[in-house]
């Protein structure tokens, strides 16, 4: 699956690393540092996701937003703020706007947002998310290895996405406490609970008759792949 | 005290004052020139007497003819005492037009000696004037006419006058207390008939003017400093991540990566409490609903089931479900999303308790924990920490602001193992 970005951010240090780490798994991303270039850009080629950060030296994400939306562009639209007021968030997503993700994030979340965006644009929700063995139906929340059902728990079935959808990178256990656990993140990080959930995962997985693609990085957080 | 009842009575006291001073001084003065002018009355009566008596009129009648009185007695010889001025008491005479009572009063009289024909006379003339009594009592009355007088124009003055004058002061003062910052108001008097008003409210509207866009600048530049942190804050997140993912990193190295990546998650942290406090300090809240309280902590509850789940916490709910309380619903949430966390947080390792207890005056979150090493005084402080830097200090900051901004009572306690923390929750 070829998938094509374009991220619309005037913090160049920030869209580099952006553009970097979704380049690394496999995204094509478009960098657009105002406004006016988000607009040339959407006229030259077609995107499967957009991503807007609310302020632009040149305008705002919400207007660039609402001449997507004029100009019937289809794209799944992630707003990028340094707000996080309800206040944005409700003007965001009634412009329009598919998620709301708040700065600073961790990129391998802004990752899993995108990718679950261009999934339930693409195929309704009705993809299966395939890592080797492993097979994870979103629609139904099920998860298979080599035809075997496996039953998780809700968070358990989270993390594994997260997981597939970063395959092969670093995530650290922040990133992972704020996947799951949103604002309480900070509570999870203070406890062994990520380790329980990732050890609970781990083993499912394996006695479902998967090979072992949780790799530890000690200090650091979890590797999934191989 | 009103200024207008301080106004009369400093006034009524003032002139009430000078009036009897006024008066007494009125009186020795009057009582005074009457003794001068009888004085100067019985010397020329005397001259009278020595007159008529030296052209021969025998000393028997000049009775009725001089003064009120004479007393004439032969003397055999001269005393070498000079004329006197004396008071002597006489007898009134029943008055039948106003029906008095015979009394005695005094009555000025000058005595002398005098010679006529070989023959010597001490001679009394006496001459009633307006009695000191009758005097006293007559400014006495007036004194008091006046003093009554005077109070009551004060009265009238102060109350009625008083109020049209004051009235644009009056006004201010009503604008002034209306006045509220955070609502961008402008403040605008009409012109007043007053000069020392009019300074005043120009005064006032300036400095209004000038507090206001203080206000909005400050708050604009807490607002706009705690969102522009934010982009920074993201930009070396993301960089720290991407030099995670490289493969030939030193163990070392990514240790420093790491302690770098959780400071800048303190700071994240740190800035959001920073944020809640600021809307919260500004007055940025939503108006009121009826919040159901029961739903909002078995809401949280759910949330936070994991977290309970691995401490093994046991939870006890004495809650009346049909709790409401008047609240911004966002910041109602975030008010038991502090307090369960900390409940949690703060609690033992493993198998503690949270006892949670609502009705309609208190909401009571009880946890195990250890005991408060210091004094529990600063909790409810910012940036207040316990020992552990793993939290920021702005978790019960951040409760407190809300339950001030509802006016809530909030209390902690610490007794037998428990720590509690109480919220007196009726709103008047």
């Amino acid at each position: 699956m070829n998938i094509t970005i374009l991220l619309v951010e005037d913090e160049k240090l920030l869209s580099e690393s952006i553009a970097q780490y979704l380049g690394n798994s496999g995204i094509a991303c478009t960098q657009a540092y105002t406004y006016n270039s988000a607009v040339n850009k959407m006229a030259e080629s077609e995107f499967d996701c957009i991503v807007i950060d609310i302020g632009l030296p040149d305008g705002s994400g919400i207007d660039l937003i609402s001449y997507i939306k004029k100009k019937k562009i289809e794209a799944g639209l992630i707003i990028i703020s340094a707000r996080n007021s309800v206040d944005d968030k409700l003007e965001g997503f009634t412009t329009g706007a598919d998620d709301f993700i708040v700065k600073p994030f961790h990129l391998s979340e802004l990752n899993a947002r995108i990718n679950a965006i261009i999934r339930r644009k693409k195929f309704n929700g009705k993809e299966v998310l395939e890592f080797h063995e492993i097979a994870v139906k979103l629609e139904s929340r099920s998860v298979f290895v080599k035809e075997n059902k496996i039953n998780l728990t809700k968070k358990e079935f989270d993390l594994l996405v997260y997981f597939i959808s970063n395959a092969n990178k670093i995530i650290t256990k922040d990133a992972i406490a704020y996947n799951l656990w949103k604002n309480n993140a900070d509570l999870a990080i203070s406890s062994d609970i990520i380790y329980t959930h990732i050890k609970n995962l781990r083993k499912k997985l394996i006695e479902g008759g998967s090979k072992d693609y949780v790799n530890a990085i000690y200090g650091i957080g979890y590797k999934f792949g191989e | 005290m009103k200024l207008l009842y301080k106004n009369i009575i400093i006034n009524s006291l003032a002139s009430l004052l000078i009036i009897c001073f006024g008066g007494i001084i009125t009186y020795f003065f009057i009582v005074n020139k009457i003794k001068q002018e009888s004085y100067e009355h019985l010397t020329s009566e005397k001259i009278t007497v020595e007159e008529k008596l030296k052209n021969g009129l025998p000393p028997d009648q000049l009775q009725g003819n001089v003064g009120d009185e004479i007393i004439i007695k032969e003397i055999s010889a001269l005393s070498n005492k000079k004329p006197f001025f004396t008071v002597v008491a006489k007898q009134e005479e029943a008055n039948e037009e106003y029906e008095e009572e015979e009394a005695a009063f005094e009555a000025q009289a000058i005595v002398f000696d005098y010679a006529v024909n070989n023959k010597y006379y001490n001679i009394t003339i006496i001459k009633s004037f307006d009695n000191d009594e009758a005097l006293g009592n007559n400014i006495l009355n007036a004194v008091m006419i006046s003093a009554i007088l005077m109070i009551l124009a004060i009265v009238f003055i102060n109350t009625f006058i008083y109020r049209r004058i004051w009235a644009p002061f009056y006004f201010t003062l009503k604008m002034l207390r209306h006045f509220t910052i955070s609502k961008r108001d402008t403040l605008t008097f009409p012109k007043a008939k007053t000069a020392e008003f009019n300074q005043l409210n120009e005064a006032i509207t300036l400095m209004a003017e000038k507090i206001s866009h203080d206000y909005l600048s400050l708050k604009e530049f807490t607002e706009n400093a705690s969102h522009e942190i934010q982009t920074p804050l993201a930009v070396i997140n993301s960089k720290i991540e991407m030099c995670l993912q490289d493969t030939q990193l030193s163990p070392q190295q990514a240790k420093m990566l790491m302690e770098a990546s959780y400071a800048v998650n303190n700071l994240v942290n740190l800035n959001k409490g920073l944020i809640i406090l600021t809307k919260l300090d500004n007055n940025q809240i939503d108006s009121p609903v009826d919040v159901n309280i029961s739903k909002k902590i078995y809401n949280r509850l759910h949330l936070f089931e994991d977290f309970i789940q691995e401490k093994d916490i046991d939870v006890n709910l004495k809650i009346d479900d049909s709790v409401t309380v008047k609240i911004d619903p966002v910041l109602a949430g975030i008010l038991f999303d502090n307090l369960i966390k900390n409940a949690i947080k703060h609690n033992l390792p493993n198998g503690g308790k949270i006892n949670i207890e609502v009705t309609k005056e208190l909401i009571k979150i009880a946890n195990t924990g250890t005991p408060p090493k210091v004094s529990t005084d600063k909790f409810f402080e910012r940036f207040y920490k316990e020992g552990s830097t793993e939290s920021l200090g702005l978790g019960l900051a951040i409760v407190k602001k809300i339950c001030d901004i509802y006016h809530f009572n909030i209390l902690y306690s610490h007794k037998d193992g428990l720590h509690t923390i109480t919220l007196n929750i009726k709103q008047a």
